[in-house]
């Protein structure tokens, strides 16, 4: 077996009773501290924070002017929401598909305010859902929390990154109709536990053959690692806790909107049971080819903010374009086939 | 005959059709193959008639009103499947939509047809005819006939199984009743008393237990397709 090399003394550190003036010299000068160089503008880039904070723009006239009204650009970052996963059902689409959607309601979601995070670089609206129905079991911090910003002590509290102009002001309420039918939604909820866990339903592994010969090792693990570096690597998949994970899903399909009981109906499954947290935001990975939101639609920004009863009942996409593909419709190679 | 492609799931069971034909089996008799035939093929005149425009896309009926209150009531009465976690708080809301998305889903009233309690029940073992349209852009009609043998009731994904013999081979198909490409559900024969609300998979290993005879159902087929011809040149007239 090949030795590992020999660490510098320098390592044992506080077991040496004598260090000798070559040693104590060269550690001296390990540890001197890093010093930027000065820019020309005088500021020191990539320390955020000492980076101002950019200008936000939010839906609310300060006496100044007139009430700014931002429009949504490719380059924003519209708030997310949280709703609670209710259950699932079936739909058929406009192709008459059938689709299967979950159900995720929107339930008291409020924005308690607007900050600047220096340590992310951006905007992060903070927002409450779901009212607390104990009070007595909420903390001070988080009772003086909600009383600084005369919120209704919410259950769940969480924030989205934002950008610099679709900030929201404290006491926005967040509803279904935030959202275009027809976009594309990542959520973001704690996958369902699944408790202790063997490796081949945790990693898939395909275990040892039921017979000829094999010995109380079915369903093990095998082996563990190779002669060298004869450990076992760190993330080795091994059996343990499964689920309890934050997991996202992404590009889901919004395939319908009550705005009458705040409902978001989302094509495929989201992870999670229900009356679960669920963190909806618009898709990022369709944003970078701009098709989060069908084309022509009206994305409401930076949330919707008239009155929801103006709406219909239920909001459903528009008909398909003359470009998009009948799924039913087989294609002239298969037929050719 | 292209049963294959359609909105039901396809079954084939060929394994129980070498044990249930004998030799002198009426699904092999002359007079009967050349009607199967027609059924299968459409006639040359009829040829114009398949070519439909497109049809618009779908969507079920707009929604009038709040989500229905089921405060009470079961999920039997509803026809919603058995929930093993109970009435949790949720439930209220998903039994709600369920029930809403039916109402909106059925445009003629076919839920009637299958609900326990409504007076126009159909049962199983009765002979049903469907007509299915296979895609909004090309709505082709396809028509598949056959024995009821099961309703499975759950809530807007509904559906009933129809088995039939096709060309020699046993044909199960599975309709969502609240499908929008099933275009017409039609009862040919109403049968009662063979099975109380139950289903009839015996009939997969007893064909000779079916309640008509499959050649018959052929018949019965060619003669409905025939009346709709001629009603349809009438009122085209």
């Amino acid at each position: 077996m090949q030795r590992l090399p020999q660490l510098p003394s320098v390592c044992l550190g506080t077991r040496l009773l004598r260090t000798t003036t070559a040693t104590h010299a060269r550690n001296s000068r390990a540890i001197t501290p890093f010093t930027a160089p000065p820019s020309a503008t005088g500021e020191r880039p990539g320390l955020l924070h000492l980076q101002p904070a950019p200008a936000a723009t939010y839906p609310v006239s300060d006496g100044a002017g007139p009430t700014p009204a931002p429009e949504w650009t490719s380059g924003s970052k519209r708030t997310g929401v949280v709703a609670l996963k209710k259950g699932m059902t079936a739909i058929w689409d406009e192709w008459g598909v059938l689709t299967p959607v979950t159900v995720l309601q929107i339930v008291d979601c409020e924005v308690i305010r607007t900050r600047w995070h220096a340590g992310c670089g951006s905007y992060i609206v903070e927002l409450g859902t779901v009212n607390h129905p104990r009070l007595h079991r909420l903390n001070k911090a988080q009772l003086y929390h909600y009383r600084r910003w005369t919120i209704t002590p919410k259950r769940k509290m969480t924030g989205f990154k934002v950008s610099p102009d679709a900030c929201l002001p404290t006491g926005t309420k967040l509803v279904a109709a935030h959202f275009v039918p027809g976009q594309y939604v990542d959520c973001q909820a704690t996958s369902t536990a699944k408790g202790f866990q063997g490796v081949m339903k945790r990693w898939g592994f395909k275990g040892q053959s039921a017979s000829h010969g094999t010995s109380l090792a079915h369903r093990s693990l095998g082996s563990t690692g190779q002669i060298d570096p004869g450990r076992v690597w760190k993330g080795k998949k091994m059996a343990g806790n499964m689920g309890n994970d934050t997991i996202t899903v992404q590009n889901l399909r919004v395939m319908k909107i009550d705005t009458e009981n705040n409902l978001v109906y989302v094509k495929g499954a989201v992870p999670g049971t229900d009356e679960r947290y669920v963190r909806i935001k618009d898709a990022v990975k369709k944003g970078w080819f701009n098709k989060t939101f069908p084309e022509g639609s009206k994305v409401p920004f930076p949330t919707f903010l008239g009155d929801v009863a103006t709406l219909p009942r239920e909001l459903i996409p528009t008909a398909p374009a003359s470009t998009e593909r009948d799924p039913f419709s087989r294609q002239r190679r298969e037929r050719e086939l | 005959m292209n049963v294959a492609r359609g909105h039901g799931v396809l079954r084939t069971f060929s394994a129980h059709i070498n044990v249930a034909l004998a030799p002198s089996s009426s699904i092999r008799s002359p007079a009967v193959w050349s009607l199967t035939r027609q059924y299968a093929a459409p006639a040359r005149g009829a040829a114009e008639e398949q070519t439909e425009d497109p049809l618009p896309p779908f969507f079920p009926r707009p929604a009038t009103g709040p989500l229905p209150d089921l405060t009470g009531k079961s999920p039997e009465e509803l026809q919603i499947p058995y929930d093993p976690r109970g009435r949790y708080h949720g439930a209220k809301l998903m039994r709600s939509i369920d029930v809403e998305l039916r109402s909106r889903l059925d445009m003629d009233e076919r839920a009637e047809l299958f609900r326990p309690g409504s007076p126009t029940a159909v049962e199983p073992g009765s002979i049903l005819l469907i007509e299915q349209v296979t895609s909004r852009s090309r709505p082709r009609k396809q028509v598949f006939a056959g024995v009821l043998i099961a309703i499975r009731r759950k809530g807007v994904m509904s559906n009933i199984i129809v088995r039939n013999y096709v060309l020699g081979t046993g044909v199960e198909m599975v309709f969502p009743i609240f499908s929008p490409s099933v275009s017409r559900i039609k009862v040919l024969r109403r049968i009662t008393g063979l099975v109380k609300g139950d289903n009839m998979y015996y009939l997969r290993d007893r064909p000779s237990a079916s309640p008509l005879g499959y050649s018959k159902i052929d018949e019965m087929v060619v003669r409905d397709r025939e009346q709709e011809r001629r009603t349809k040149k009438m009122q085209s007239r």
